[in-house]
């Protein structure tokens, strides 16, 4: 039995190496204040974005060493990895583990592309941030040739998963050009054996029962446009006849009958007439019997610039709008109707888990080429949709090159991706580098871009950053605060 | 306009500027090196806020950006391992060690 013991010593460490003895060191952290007007609580967060709220005091205790093993604080910062100490002394490498996890979808690279089939239109938007031309010229649809190789160039990506979004002009007016690209990619995809989905983004209001047969036949699915009740989507969206919203509607309706409920999705766009009709907006969504809402802000592109619609309204004003809206989804939440906001869901889901989201405006690096690319109706590809927007008005900074003159490495490798790609990048960037929400955030450099005529933008000038500071900031706040709000925010998880 | 005069030994020019960097959106600056120290001159933007909030804003933003240098300069050595490790596929971080001992 003695004879067993100098093993068994060996096998554990004495006992004073698992003490803490007050000693702890610090992880990697950046720190932001909790709220915009005081700075009274701090928001600390780790590589990898596991966070706490502290106070003013507790922040500088925990920097000067000062935190006693024994108090509440230290071992929550030792639970969210923010100091570890002999107990946690493996915390580094589970934190290399995690980042590790965090960043594995950019070895994936691109996942989206998106086919603007034809630029023409029957609606004449203000805001139409593609600049849309009327529907009877021919010249703004693409060819089958430029559509044959960018089906080509889509299946050398290394992704697993491909999604094929067909955007417009109104999609549907060339819909014989879904079809062929429908085809050819899944003829394409016998080799590649990806996991391929289609959604076509159109405003239904051309959409004949053989076009739905197919959607239904070909497992595509339909987003459309849904901006809110009748007046204020016809004002938003004007056509002839001033009947978008009813044709939408019954789009919708033929839509879900054909193809299934869940399978068509919508989107509203603010505008400066929707600024204080959020509760309207979202009583239209839950009228027509949808679960999900995306509270998008306008971007600053295509003729939102040229008819100053973006000007229109700042961030705070939005933030405003964002933040009525989510108390009055929770609201319908509380009642028993479950309705999630998109946006606080991808923003949530990157808060509270280690998991990857595809949105391509919040990736670092940005997401423009890598994680979503678009060919134009001209067979020109452009790195984002804000891109090929942006060149409608004349700014062609963001395009990579021509599906038909140049090869996939030529575009992928292009100075007009790449230069925008390493100049935005957060983690070296001032004030993003040191900011506590950096692991939930991204870089947006068209958006920069376009505001600021630089890639990476100055943050205290930017909407972008002002927008998605005070999201992060209200969405902790809401977890922090726990209670029934908290609970039907974490399921809205992606 | 306002004039701040800083030590130069308790802040870096680095801190200094990060932090005026910061603020741009209130007011822009100026950094001399005088023999008293760091002189800063702030000048609130137009319909902006008074010297008084430019001032105020500025030392807020500095005792911040000493805190981020110093967390910065304690943890250089563990973020370069973690980020070394998360993207390695070598063994080189013996598994047995797991991490490096808190000092």
């Amino acid at each position: 039995m003695n004879a067993l013991l100098p093993q068994l010593n060996r096998a554990f460490k004495p006992v004073e190496e698992f003490g803490t003895e007050g000693r702890y060191s610090l992880l990697p952290f950046n720190f932001s204040p909790a709220d915009s007007q005081t700075r009274d609580w701090y928001v600390v967060a780790n590589l990898c974005g596991d966070y706490a709220v502290i106070t003013r005091t507790d922040l500088e205790r925990l920097v000067d060493g000062r935190l006693d093993p024994n108090e509440d604080t230290y071992r929550l910062l030792r639970r969210k990895q923010i100091l570890y100490d002999n107990l946690t002394r493996c915390t580094p490498t589970l934190l290399s583990a995690k980042y590790r996890t965090r960043a594995q979808q950019l070895a994936n690279f691109t996942g989206l592309f998106m086919f603007v089939v034809t630029l023409r239109c029957n609606h004449v938007c203000p805001y139409c941030q593609v600049s849309r031309v009327s529907e009877d010229r021919d010249a703004f649809d693409m060819t089958e040739e430029m559509a044959s190789r960018a089906v080509e160039f889509t299946f050398k990506t290394p992704s697993p998963s491909v999604k094929i979004e067909f955007q417009g002009g109104e999609t549907m007016l060339n819909f014989p050009l879904i079809q062929f690209i429908v085809e050819r990619a899944k003829e394409e995809n016998r080799k590649w054996n990806k996991n391929l989905q289609f959604v076509i983004a159109t405003n239904l209001s051309v959409a004949t029962g053989e076009i739905l047969d197919y959607c239904a036949e070909e497992d595509i699915l339909i987003s459309t446009s849904l901006d809110g009740p009748a007046d204020l989507h016809n004002s938003n969206r004007p056509k002839r006849g001033n009947n978008s919203y009813e044709l939408t509607i019954e789009g919708i309706t033929r839509a879900r009958e054909k193809i299934g409920f869940h399978r068509v999705g919508a989107l509203m766009t603010t505008t400066e007439r929707s600024l204080g009709r959020v509760r309207d907006i979202v009583d239209t969504y839950v009228e027509h019997g949808f679960h999900s809402i995306f509270l998008r802000p306008l971007s600053p592109f295509g003729d939102a610039v040229k008819t100053r619609a973006f000007d229109k309204y700042d961030a705070q004003k939005w933030i405003e709008f964002y933040k009525e809206g989510v108390e009055y989804i929770l609201e319908i939440n509380r009642g028993g109707y479950p309705l999630t906001e998109a946006y606080s869901s991808i923003i949530l889901t990157k808060i509270l888990t280690n998991q990857a989201t595809r949105f391509v405006n919040l990736q670092s690096p940005a997401g423009i080429g890598i994680a979503g690319i678009i060919f134009n109706y001209d067979g020109d590809v452009y790195a984002s949709d804000e891109g090929r927007m942006a060149a409608e008005r004349g700014d062609k900074t963001f395009r990579l090159g021509n599906v038909i003159a140049n090869s996939y490495e030529e575009i992928m490798l292009s100075d007009n991706l790449l230069n925008p790609l390493v100049a935005s990048l957060p983690e070296a960037a001032p004030m993003c580098s040191e900011c506590a929400f950096l692991p939930y955030c991204g870089a947006d450099p068209d958006y920069h871009h376009a505001t600021q005529r630089d890639f990476l933008g100055h943050k205290a000038f930017s909407g972008f950053c002002t927008k998605n500071t005070e999201v992060f900031r209200y969405l902790i706040g809401k977890i922090e605060a726990g209670g029934e709000d908290a609970e039907i925010m974490r399921a809205w998880l992606r | 306009m306002v004039r701040i005069t800083l030590q130069e030994k308790l802040y870096s020019r680095e801190t200094v500027e990060m932090s005026l960097y910061r603020i741009a959106g209130k007011c822009s600056g100026e950094i001399r090196s005088t023999p008293e120290g760091w002189e800063v001159e702030l000048h609130p933007l137009d319909k902006g806020p008074t010297d008084e909030e430019c001032a105020h804003a500025f030392r807020t933003e500095l005792v911040d950006q000493s805190l981020r240098e110093q967390i910065g300069a304690k943890t250089e050595h563990v973020k370069t391992l973690i980020l070394s490790n998360a993207f390695s596929k070598t063994t080189l971080i013996p598994q047995d060690e797991c991490a490096s001992t808190p000092t």
